[in-house]
């Protein structure tokens, strides 16, 4: 006998065995291996995400504009201040050899803790500083310092002197202890009277600045994502067209078992009528093109169709049907879609704008409880692998915005989408196109 | 490693067992190439989750499957349990399967592999799988010729020490290498020969005492 012959024959005899399982084990693996269709509990959850993330991106990007915006007018005011200075500075250089103005900053705290605003300031300091005044170094703060270079960035004689006489070294500084007083009045009147005019004249360019400011904010913001949630009550069906929503009215056929009340000789279908449709979602938009007429908007929407047929009905088939007469059914049908959009502004107006929209829309089916026909023996049965779980849908609509000025505007118009591919592969939806009309309800946060 | 074995004395080719649901059917004849194509389209579509592909996919191999969990274990309740499990697996994971080898055979791992982690977790089986360093057994040069029936042979085969029955179905049915069976169930390959040695032996004797009548087998006692 060959070498490993029991082994052998050991393998031979055990392929050679077959068991039948029971029933039950394959209840029990089919129970497990049934695909299972995504919670509403996720749905709602990932909802809430989306809906806590969005939020707190508006508020961290809100915060971080504010911080950005305050940065950006203190430094502005600053080259303002630097301008006007400079400006100042060359004048007043380039005028007589009239004895320079100083002020002390102890003055101007004096001042500035008497409420004094920039007008009075100005008014008292020009007798002040017609004096001659001596100024201590000490005082010159690295702030002054930075005022006392001269244009092409060097330094006066001035340090050279702070540093051959230390210590409680006065001097005189004529010329620039007057860009100092300037300067200090200019950070005057922009953070303390909030007026714009210094000294004896106006003081165009940070009026211009301050409006430059504006704009630059306002810009700002119409640039940055806004968030906000949709929902679009309204009326659902399906057909070749986008007019089955019209079929409200149309007359049922009755099928039950083979027998017909519709055309002899042929099982029709019950028309599957128009019911309430619903959609609604979160969405992300942003301005866009020169003049911010465009608006882009991208979210997540869940969608549900409704449509109603009527059945004679037969509770061993059709559960929840009463046994007995006709009776309308409804076929639900629910998708999570990732509509994109694009908004254009008609008018001009900021107070009511007027927008058309158009966009598409990819939609994943996560439920149904649609009814098919069997049309040899007339009745309905439900087979959800027949449907399409993909539609690619587009829409469109138009809306006035109210409260535009208000933190969270409201945008409300008519709005319609029609589904591009057939809602199922086979059987009664075969050739039937999702079509929806409604009432689009949208709020954007806004700053 | 295991292969498809051949159907012995049958007159159908080895590959036409998955088509029989018990060992009373006739098997219907098949040859490898329609049955490849058969198996492809199955398997596409378990991979798309067409529930009636499903269903031919279980009642294609589950025969054959139920009979090795049935060796693996010591009643039909738990057989069934580590079938269950496979199967659920095998759908789980069907789009791994790369066609580079049988289908009956990439199943038959699963299955194997599932009876395995049924032994390691379930409590009842935990004691009797823990197995003890033992001094190196060597391997009976007896190859006695085996006059039982297939069933009878396998209930002898569950009669063993939970231990012994789990490597003796690895080495002498399955075809694993004692290396193999030493990392699967983290054991020293010396402790699976040994083991193995032991099992083989007092599977001899039992045979041979059943062959002349002097030992009974109780089905479905445990």
């Amino acid at each position: 006998m060959d070498k490993n012959s029991f082994e052998k024959q050991v393998q031979q005899k055990m392929n050679e065995l077959r068991m039948q399982p029971s029933d039950a084990a394959w209840k029990n693996i089919e129970e497990r291996i049934k695909e299972r269709r995504p919670s509403r509990k996720w749905l709602l959850l990932l909802l809430l995400l989306a809906g806590l993330g969005g939020g707190g991106y508006w508020v961290w990007n809100n915060f971080n504009r504010a911080k950005t915006n305050m940065i950006v007018q203190k430094n502005v005011d600053n080259k303002n201040i630097r301008d006007r200075s400079t400006e100042e500075n060359n004048k007043n250089r380039t005028q007589a050899n009239s004895p320079a103005h100083t002020v002390t900053n102890e003055q101007n705290s004096q001042q500035r803790a008497a409420g004094v605003n920039s007008s009075t300031i100005s008014g008292q300091l020009q007798p002040a500083l017609s004096k001659k005044l001596r100024l201590p170094v000490s005082v010159v703060s690295s702030h002054h310092q930075q005022a006392l270079q001269t244009k092409d960035g060097t330094l006066p004689d001035i340090r050279r002197a702070d540093r051959s006489e230390t210590g409680s070294a006065q001097m005189e500084i004529p010329g620039y202890v007057k860009n100092i007083a300037a300067n200090q009045r200019a950070k005057e009147i922009n953070i303390f009277s909030g007026e714009i005019t210094g000294g004896d004249k106006k003081i165009k360019s940070s009026a211009n600045n301050i409006a430059a400011n504006k704009t630059g904010k306002k810009q700002n913001v119409k640039h940055t994502w806004r968030f906000g949630a949709t929902m679009i009550p309204g009326i659902s069906g399906a057909g070749s067209h986008f007019l089955a929503l019209n079929n409200r009215s149309a007359p049922d056929y009755l099928n039950l078992a083979g027998s017909s009340s519709g055309p002899p000789g042929a099982i029709t279908p019950s028309p599957l009528k128009a019911s309430f449709g619903f959609a609604g979602g979160i969405y992300a938009e942003k301005p866009t093109g020169k003049n911010h007429r465009w608006t882009f908007r991208a979210g997540v929407s869940f969608i549900s169709y409704n449509l109603n047929n009527k059945v004679l009905a037969d509770s061993s088939r059709i559960p929840n049907v009463l046994r007995g007469g006709p009776e309308n059914y409804q076929n639900h049908f629910g998708f999570i879609s990732i509509p994109l959009s694009m908004k254009f502004q008609l008018n001009r107006s900021e107070s009511v704008p007027v927008f058309l929209q158009g966009g598409a829309a990819i939609s994943q089916l996560i439920y149904a409880n649609a009814l098919q026909l069997n049309y040899n023996t007339g009745y309905y049965y439900h087979d959800n692998s027949q449907f399409n779980k993909i539609s690619a849908d587009i829409n469109t609509g138009a809306a006035v915005e109210l409260f535009s000025r208000k933190k969270i505007p409201v945008l409300i118009g008519p709005y319609m989408s029609y589904s591009l591919l057939p809602v199922a592969k086979s059987g009664l939806y075969r050739n039937a196109h999702f079509a929806f009309a409604g009432l689009n309800i949208s709020a954007t946060l806004k700053k | 490693m295991w292969e498809a074995r051949t159907a012995g004395d049958s007159p159908n080719p080895p590959a036409n067992n998955y088509f029989s649901r018990c060992n009373d059917l006739p098997l219907p004849v098949v040859n490898n190439q329609d049955l490849n194509m058969d198996h492809k389209r199955l398997v596409n579509d378990c991979i798309k989750r067409v529930p009636a592909a499903q269903r031919e996919l279980y009642e294609l191999f589950a025969p054959i499957m139920l009979a090795i969990c049935y060796r693996y274990t010591k009643s039909l309740a738990d057989a069934e349990d580590v079938l269950q499990e496979g199967f659920v697996k095998v759908f789980k994971y069907i789009h791994t399967y790369k066609f580079d080898g049988e289908l009956g055979g990439w199943i038959r791992s699963i299955m194997v592999n599932s009876a395995l982690n049924f032994l390691k977790t379930s409590k009842r089986y935990q004691y009797d799988l823990s197995f003890s360093e033992m001094t190196l057994h060597p391997v009976s040069a007896d190859d006695p010729a085996i006059q039982l029936e297939a069933k009878q042979l396998s209930e002898l085969i569950r009669q063993l020490p939970t231990g012994f029955q789990t490597i003796f179905n690895l080495h002498a049915v399955e075809g694993y290498s004692h290396v193999e069976i030493a990392a699967m169930l983290g054991i020293s390959d010396g402790t699976s020969r040994s083991q193995y040695a032991r099992a083989r032996a007092l599977l001899i004797e039992w045979i041979e005492k059943f062959s002349s009548n002097e030992h009974t087998v109780q089905y479905g006692q445990k």
